[in-house]
């Protein structure tokens, strides 16, 4: 772990504090301050993710810390959407991951701005990873509501279990065109790149897996409905693990050889 | 009221889709994705050469065929739109796999009198042209292009270094398992203006005084390169080391003449980084024969001349450096504390050398007869310029048909040359620019099926996820105002 004294690294500090203090102020029922001190961090991540883009000169997606950086920058704005149109998720949980989400940028990963290697210098970049980490975000945030349903326990438990559920649901019904269309532009985009659309590659297959698992998720609710409450929530839970796994070991991980291999 | 799952559970039982035919799916699903986990624990080729085999063949044409029954059985698949595209979709990308697959080209090339190689790379020769397709060892030729393809040029592009502050790097000998051999260590040096910096390797340390971005060396007033002749009686004479100085010697009887003034020297590691000088000089005897002498300069050293004369090139050290923005090189003021000295250097850099060494003489060691180990190797200190950082790799490649060119494109990575039937990519990353070209070549077979089932699969997936209960929510928003 690592405290480093840059404007950068003061800004995501900041976020990361007001984000804290909106979950705090949330949770004890002080909603006006809890939302304030939301949109405060928010403000600060944005301005945040901005200057980088500035610093580096290119959309900040190319490595992990800046990955991180933009999802933690989405956490506001994506709850928002969330809470008035789908009626889905709660700010306290919201902030809270977004704490959470902008933790790993500020101290462990490597911050290092790197000018794009050849590889990168493509179009498609941005949107093909912008498109995944959106989808994350919001797979992430839908697995937050299906352990909701999972923990609310016994029978007056029930009608607040299947809201959630609801939310669950709509929340993957969301992300899951964002998660397509970033599986199907990676697979364009190695077609420019690496001669093939599909390489057989463990973060291609990972990402096929979790795509599968979220249709496989539709494809039980289509035959079921929310009948199935636990098993519902059980798969939408094991969508953040495929996440993580795709997004974090696949990378990390020596035992994963292939061409995703992480500038970081 | 109903509930929005009920909603897609009404729809696909008014498809007709029965139970069984659900769990068929189900099933399918979860296969599929189990062989993907297991795919991605095995080496990439492992799975493409499985999905190749008969069996692999077999597995690809049975999922295909899933998706054609369910199309088929599927009556309201016409009417409502969001369920074609996403079974279309997945169809499409299957058929053009299978088409554009290594097993799809063979049966082609059986079957349907086809003549396209699916992968394989070429070797261009700056300058040359082929056409010859081949494998991954560039040695066994697989087939060829129906055009021929010509290499103008093969070269790197890099980016201007963003921050163009010289790095700093200790170059630490160190004694390996066999003592005649010595390994020399390069670490950086994280320096900062006016910081005292750890040097690692060797335990010493480095203050940065200055750094001048562009610099050129400064010398004493009154100082200036001289040439000194030491006759053979013993003799002194020293004239300016100008072209044109000349001296005449009684001891032997001859006259030194300095004929040039080597700028520019191609430098040997064991001279200071700020000589870049060398005198020619000629010495004429009496009886008209003249030699040409070199004179390097070198602290306390003599060119041996004939004769026994002895000449020596004294060339000042700098005391120092001043900014000189055109200079577009770098000087940095060093204190070093090593071996219990301290040592205040200038580190001057010269524009045709990317770096500038410094020597560290170490504490003195008592040398035994059979000594000479890493140790009587001194550290030193380089001041290098940043490594340049690649931008693209780049070919500027044309397609000749029947002796006529017939398209120029410069291709780099991410942007192939696509034409008659095949993608070019550029694929040369190991080797110096500048020589030959490896370009990957791949056919396009069942490319625009594969495209074309992703655009529909993901107007599908958008409809069906996005469009669809927008419409509803906004529908039923404006009803209930309206009503």
């Amino acid at each position: 772990m690592a405290v480093n004294l840059t404007v950068l690294s003061a800004l995501m500090y900041g976020a990361m504090l007001a984000y804290l203090a909106a979950f705090a102020a949330l949770v004890s029922g002080r909603r006006r301050l809890g939302i304030g001190s939301y949109l405060c961090g928010f403000g600060l991540a944005l301005t945040a993710f901005v200057m980088r883009w500035f610093q580096v000169g290119h959309v900040p997606l190319q490595n992990l810390f800046e990955v991180f950086l933009c999802l933690g920058m989405l956490s506001y704005p994506l709850s928002a959407f969330c809470r008035r149109f789908l009626r889905a998720g709660g700010a306290a949980m919201d902030a809270l991951v977004g704490f959470i989400l902008l933790f790993p940028a500020a101290f462990v990963f490597d911050a290092q701005p790197w000018a794009l290697p050849p590889l990168l210098r493509s179009w498609l970049f941005g949107p093909h990873v912008g498109a995944y980490v959106l989808a994350y975000v919001i797979l992430f945030k839908a697995s937050v509501q299906a352990l909701r349903a999972l923990f609310s326990g016994g029978e007056p438990g029930a009608s607040r279990r299947a809201s959630y559920e609801l939310g669950t649901y709509r929340l993957i019904r969301l992300g899951f065109p964002l998660l397509t269309l970033g599986l199907l532009l990676g697979a364009v985009w190695g077609k420019m790149a690496w001669g093939d659309y599909w390489n057989w590659d463990p973060k291609e297959l990972w990402g096929l897996v979790m795509w599968l698992l979220y249709v496989g998720y539709f494809q039980f609710r289509a035959m079921f409905g929310p009948r199935y409450l636990r098993i519902n929530c059980a798969v939408a839970v094991a969508g953040s693990v495929v996440i993580v796994i795709t997004l974090l070991w696949v990378n990390l991980a020596v035992i994963f050889a292939g061409l995703h291999s992480y500038a970081s | 009221m109903r509930a929005e799952g009920d909603t897609v559970r009404q729809c696909s039982r008014a498809g007709g889709a029965s139970r069984p035919e659900q769990w068929a799916g189900l099933v399918a699903i979860a296969l599929l994705a189990g062989v993907s986990v297991v795919g991605a624990f095995l080496a990439p080729g492992r799975m493409r050469a499985a999905l190749n085999s008969p069996q692999g063949a077999v597995l690809v044409f049975l999922l295909a065929g899933l998706l054609v029954a369910r199309l088929l059985r599927f009556k309201t698949v016409v009417r409502s739109p969001w369920l074609l595209p996403v079974y279309l979709g997945p169809l499409l990308i299957l058929l053009g796999a299978m088409y554009g697959s290594e097993v799809g080209h063979e049966v082609a090339r059986r079957f349907l009198r086809g003549s396209k190689v699916s992968r394989g790379y070429m070797f261009i020769p700056e300058g040359s042209e082929s056409s010859d397709i081949l494998d991954t060892d560039l040695s066994r030729r697989i087939g060829k292009l129906p055009f021929n393809l010509r290499l103008h040029d093969s070269r790197i592009d890099y980016y201007q270094p963003r921050d163009s502050r010289w790095d700093l790097v200790v170059l630490a000998p160190s004694a390996g398992d066999d003592p005649q051999t010595i390994t020399i260590r390069r670490e950086q040096i994280e320096w900062a203006l006016g910081e005292e910096a750890s040097v690692p390797s060797i335990g010493a340390a480095v203050r940065v005084l200055s750094y001048l971005e562009g610099a050129r060396p400064v010398f004493a007033e009154g100082a200036e390169p001289l040439l000194e002749v030491i006759g053979a009686d013993g003799q002194v004479a020293r004239i300016r080391a100008e072209a044109g100085r000349q001296v005449s010697v009684k001891e032997p009887e001859a006259t030194v003449r300095v004929m040039e003034v080597i700028e520019a020297l191609q430098q040997a590691a064991w001279l200071p980084s700020w000589v870049d000088t060398a005198l020619k000089v000629e010495v004429e005897r009496a009886d008209g024969a003249a030699v040409i002498v070199y004179v390097v300069p070198s602290p306390g050293t003599q060119s041996k001349g004939p004769d026994g004369l002895k000449l020596r090139y004294i060339l000042p050290k700098p005391i120092g450096a001043e900014a000189d923005p055109d200079a577009g090189v770098p000087a940095m003021e060093i204190l070093v504390t090593y071996g219990g000295r301290q040592i205040h250097e200038w580190l001057i850099a010269r524009k045709d050398r990317g770096y500038v060494e410094l020597s560290l003489e170490g504490p003195r060691r008592e040398r035994g007869d059979d000594e000479g180990t890493y140790a009587d190797v001194p550290p030193s200190l380089v001041l290098v310029e940043p490594t340049a950082q690649v931008r693209d790799y780049k070919s500027d490649i044309e397609v000749v048909e029947r002796g006529e060119a017939v398209a120029r494109k410069v291709i780099g990575v991410n942007r192939p040359l696509h034409y008659g039937g095949y993608h070019l990519y550029e694929h040369s990353f190991d080797h110096p620019p500048g020589q030959f070209a490896v370009l990957l070549v791949t056919s396009d077979s069942g490319l625009w099926l594969v495209y074309a089932g992703f655009g529909l699969l993901c107007l599908g997936v958008f409809w069906w996820c996005w469009a669809k209960p927008a419409y509803a929510y906004l529908t039923r928003r404006g009803g209930r105002d309206g009503g």
